[in-house]
């Protein structure tokens, strides 16, 4: 069944500039989706504007989205939160410096406490508590330690498995994942992937999985949408777009990953095209 | 932790000397002489000389260093030669009011540069933002002694707002008993809430004009640092998962926005406390160390004067010590033990 369904999204910047054009594209429950492309295609701004995170100046122009049955019309925001939460590039600096883990845990568990019901007010310790548990379910071994950490005192890769846990503490049906292993170290880059695949198995969610590399995509999507120029110019599953590529600009990609293996996909063993 | 302030204590320590070094020689370019000016204007070439004699300025330059260096790590600032009286004694008697006017204004000009800074970071690019540009210049292009005579003639003049500017208490109010020697706080504590009022009301004119005109480089930085803050990955994640915008101005923008604030209320507190504040004391004919030293400075008076830029100098290194230790505790990421 069909979780997320985006049709015909257009972003456009305050002067006209079309980034995204009738942008269409859907993720069922389980399944991970990835869109794929250059620097500049517009797969990032795709995936922040389903959030409403697009920075100033940048909006939707026209577009629906439904998630699970809900239907959002155009609005800078197109669809509910926390039913849907994301992780970044970068994860270091998506996590507040000036907060410990265990903070920034507690403050997102006091908000999510609050918006799901109002009598239900619990005390600090027990969210203490309840984040040192997210924190052992996304692989972390010294939960208590971390949790009295800043983000510049752990890795990069410790970081995103902060932020893991912090998007599956939401209990959201989707999730977005934007280059999320993007300048993490190969082993851990493979960690994370597993992370979410488990994350997927266990929860059964959907992940919308935005990526540049398509080692990363072949190893853990089922379908991919290939973007180039703000336009989808293929969407189909990963065997198909692979090994049976329909659109001219899929093949130049496919060329350009396999004429040039990167060291690290070698490395890896993640490399297919 | 004990190592830290040792070294910070160390460091302060050899701050304070070299500003006592470099007024000694900074001084000594001042023109004009001051035992002409000290012996008056008909005095004859030996009477000049005896009052050189006298103030030991008939010395080489090195000997009077000298002494002065030994009276310095004796914590003797020398006689005034205007007044004849101890330096250092009549500096500690006029630094409470300037503290209370410094202070005060220094309270005022963070208040209104954080406010005005972070409305201009939530209205960035909009109207509210570009009111507080106009503030910004208008205050960073008003000059400190017209403003306080326009403001004297109509605030207290005309419309009879604030008190005369003439000290820090009006005509038939005792000061009250020395406690801290801030004249509203000590009325309070006195329980005389008539004197603390009035007290009040002469304090806020002189206060409120150092503290608006301080403000701007606050409110710019506060600005800009709570832009960048609000615009960062961290800010994003608060609102991925849908945090109230109040919390994420505060624990997002504000937090993120507080270091570069602190080093500048530093700065701020140096214009706050000797730049604008000598004119400002004098308009007001407030008893403080900046009305001294204008007044110090009109006569040449070499002893006051050296003595005014040493405390000036003192608070200055005491304020940005202090600050160290803040910003550890605003950002976590600056850490002093490993720290220059």
């Amino acid at each position: 069944m069909s979780l997320l369904t985006v049709r015909g999204l257009s972003i456009q910047t305050r002067t006209g500039a079309g980034l995204v054009r009738d942008l269409s594209l859907d993720v069922r429950e389980g399944e991970v989706v990835g869109i794929v492309g250059e620097s500049g295609s517009g797969k990032t701004m795709t995936a922040l504007s389903l959030l409403g995170l697009l920075p100033d100046g940048v909006h939707v122009s026209a577009g629906e989205a439904e998630l699970s049955g809900q239907r959002f019309l155009d609005g800078p925001r197109l669809l509910m939160r926390p039913n849907a939460t994301m992780i970044f590039q970068n994860p270091t600096a998506a996590l507040n410096p000036t907060m410990r883990i265990g903070a920034q845990l507690v403050r997102l568990l006091r908000f999510l406490d609050r918006s799901a019901d109002s009598n239900g007010r619990r005390r600090n310790g027990d969210r203490h508590d309840r984040a040192a548990a997210l924190l052992s379910s996304v692989g972390i071994d010294d939960p208590a330690a971390v949790l009295g950490r800043y983000p510049h005192q752990l890795s990069g890769g410790m970081n995103q498995r902060v932020m893991i846990a912090m998007a599956i503490a939401a209990r959201p049906s989707l999730l977005i994942a934007d280059e999320p292993t993007t300048g993490l170290d190969v082993t851990v880059q493979a960690q994370i992937l597993g992370l979410i695949r488990a994350t997927v198995a266990e929860h059964g969610i959907g992940v919308l999985f935005v990526s540049h590399d398509m080692g990363v995509i072949a190893q853990l999507c089922q379908r991919v949408a290939v973007m180039y120029d703000g336009e989808i110019r293929e969407f189909a599953g990963v065997d198909d777009v692979f090994h049976r590529p329909r659109d001219g600009y899929t093949r130049e990609l496919l060329a350009a990953a396999s004429d040039q293996p990167l060291p690290e996909e070698v490395a890896d063993g993640t490399r297919t095209g | 932790m004990l190592t830290t302030t040792g070294k910070r204590a160390g460091v302060a320590l050899l701050s304070i000397l070299g500003v006592a070094v470099l007024t000694f020689f900074i001084t000594q370019l001042l023109p004009g002489d001051p035992a002409r000016i000290a012996a008056g204007q008909y005095a004859s070439a030996d009477q000049v000389a005896q009052v050189r004699a006298k103030y030991g300025l008939d010395q080489s330059v090195p000997v009077q260093f000298a002494q002065y260096m030994a009276d310095f790590f004796r914590l003797d600032l020398g006689t005034s030669i205007r007044t004849d009286q101890p330096v250092r004694d009549e500096l500690t008697s006029r630094l409470p009011a300037t503290l209370e006017l410094g202070l005060t204004a220094l309270l005022i000009a963070v208040l209104l540069g954080v406010g005005l800074g972070v409305t201009a970071a939530v209205h960035r690019y909009r109207i509210g933002d570009r009111l507080v540009q106009i503030f910004v210049v208008l205050a960073s292009a008003t000059a400190v002694f017209w403003i306080a005579l326009v403001a004297i003639t109509t605030l207290v003049n005309g419309w009879g707002i604030f008190n005369s500017p003439t000290g820090r208490l009006p005509r038939g109010f005792a000061p009250p008993d020395h406690v801290t020697g801030l004249y509203v706080v000590d009325a309070l504590l006195a329980g005389d809430p008539q004197t603390a009022g009035a007290a009040l009301r002469t304090l806020l004119l002189p206060a409120l004009l150092l503290g608006v005109l301080a403000s701007p480089s606050i409110v710019k930085i506060v600005r800009s640092a709570t832009i960048r803050a609000l615009e960062s990955d961290f800010a994003r994640t608060s609102r991925s998962f849908g945090y109230p915008a109040r919390s994420i101005l505060v624990q997002d923008g504000l937090r993120n926005s507080l270091l570069p604030v602190i080093t500048n209320v530093g700065l701020v507190a140096g214009f706050v406390l000797a730049g604008g504040d000598v004119i400002i004391e004098q308009l007001f004919a407030w008893p403080g160390i900046g009305g001294y030293a204008y007044s110090s400075l009109q006569e040449n008076d070499l002893f006051a004067l050296r003595g005014y830029v040493i405390a000036i100098g003192v608070a200055y290194v005491l304020i940005n010590t202090a600050l160290e230790f803040v910003y550890g505790w605003a950002d976590p990421r600056v850490n002093l033990a490993e720290g220059s």
